[in-house]
């Protein structure tokens, strides 16, 4: 049976229209982490990610995402969604997030979508949201206690892994049998 | 013909040529293409401005951005005919979009690009051109 092979993207939704220097109650950690408000449904998402890869990619491109682009799961209350694309093509879905500047409904607030998490399974992906975002609370925490400075927000919110080389952990497709047959049996 | 007298020295004999240097070109950096206008006036003409316009536009179409930023560099342009060179692995993509091209209205007529050959080689890409008038 020939497996068709996925990657899933855990995607942030980091807002970046702050003033500078802004003084308040809330640490700037959570500021670049807000929630998401208004209307934002996957289907926005969809469509805004299949028309920066129109416009990147052309016909050739749109087609190759079109089949397996999916939303699994959005929460705008973490600013957080999970993309399932196909494993051949999930570079170009990558490439039309970064080139993304606002949200993709009307008048959307800018922001930039950042990929933290690349996987075969969407287990892991889910593993790694939750793990991120315990650390945010406990970054967000520190810096309310007044223990990190206001410019350690940048880093705590690039920070955000065990070790920080790994900042981004992508699947490498030359050991992604390693990977992904983790309680799975395959003979694709 | 070897007018020395024999010797019986023990030196090897010589071979008759040398190989100084050997190379295989396995991947070559460009491929080439030959293109042609096809349009219902009897002699269309092209010139450079022309070709780079079209190949942009359909590859635009097809291919998006990284598309119409591929390194494209038109070599000659004769009569209908142009000949350009691209990436090698852009090769596919290039012939794809141009063949999909559903091409351009000029003055109330459709006029369209067709690509005669393509491939690694120009020496045998040129040579190519006389097969077509061989054949019929």
């Amino acid at each position: 049976m020939v497996r068709l092979k996925d990657r899933y993207l855990l995607v942030n939704i980091v807002y970046t229209d702050l003033p500078p220097g802004q003084k308040g109650s809330v640490p700037d950690l959570l500021l670049y982490n807000q929630p998401t408000i208004g209307e934002l449904r996957p289907q926005t998402i969809l469509k805004g990610i299949r028309s920066q890869v129109n416009a990147l990619f052309g016909d050739c491109g749109s087609g190759s995402v079109e089949r397996s682009l999916q939303v699994k799961y959005l929460s705008t209350a973490t600013s957080t969604f999970i993309l399932r694309i196909s494993r051949a093509h999930y570079r170009l879905v990558w490439a039309a997030l970064t080139f993304m500047d606002r949200l993709p409904v009307k008048d959307g607030r800018p922001c930039i979508f950042r990929v933290v998490r690349v996987s075969g399974t969407i287990r892991k992906v889910e593993e790694e949201a939750i793990r991120r975002a315990k650390l945010l609370v406990l970054a967000a925490k520190d810096e309310m206690a007044g223990k990190a400075s206001s410019s350690d927000a940048l880093n705590a919110l690039f920070r955000g892994g065990k070790d920080s080389a790994r900042n981004l952990a992508l699947v490498n497709d030359d050991h992604d049998d390693a990977e992904i047959n983790e309680g799975e049996i395959s003979d694709g | 013909m070897d007018l020395d007298p024999p010797t019986t020295t023990t030196t090897t004999k010589s071979s008759k040529y040398q190989i100084l240097t050997q190379t295989t070109i396995r991947s070559p950096p460009f491929s080439y293409a030959h293109l042609s206008l096809v349009s219902p006036s009897p002699s269309p003409s092209l010139d450079a401005l022309t070709a780079r316009q079209y190949l942009t536009s359909s590859l635009r179409q097809f291919l998006g951005d990284t598309g119409a930023s591929m390194a494209i560099d038109i070599l000659l342009v004769k009569g209908a005919e142009c000949w350009v060179r691209v990436p090698r692995d852009d090769l596919a993509g290039f012939a794809a979009a141009v063949t999909a091209y559903p091409g351009h209205q000029v003055g109330g007529e459709q006029v369209l690009m067709r690509v005669v050959g393509c491939g690694d080689w120009l020496g045998a890409l040129v040579g190519r051109e006389e097969e077509g008038e061989l054949w019929g």
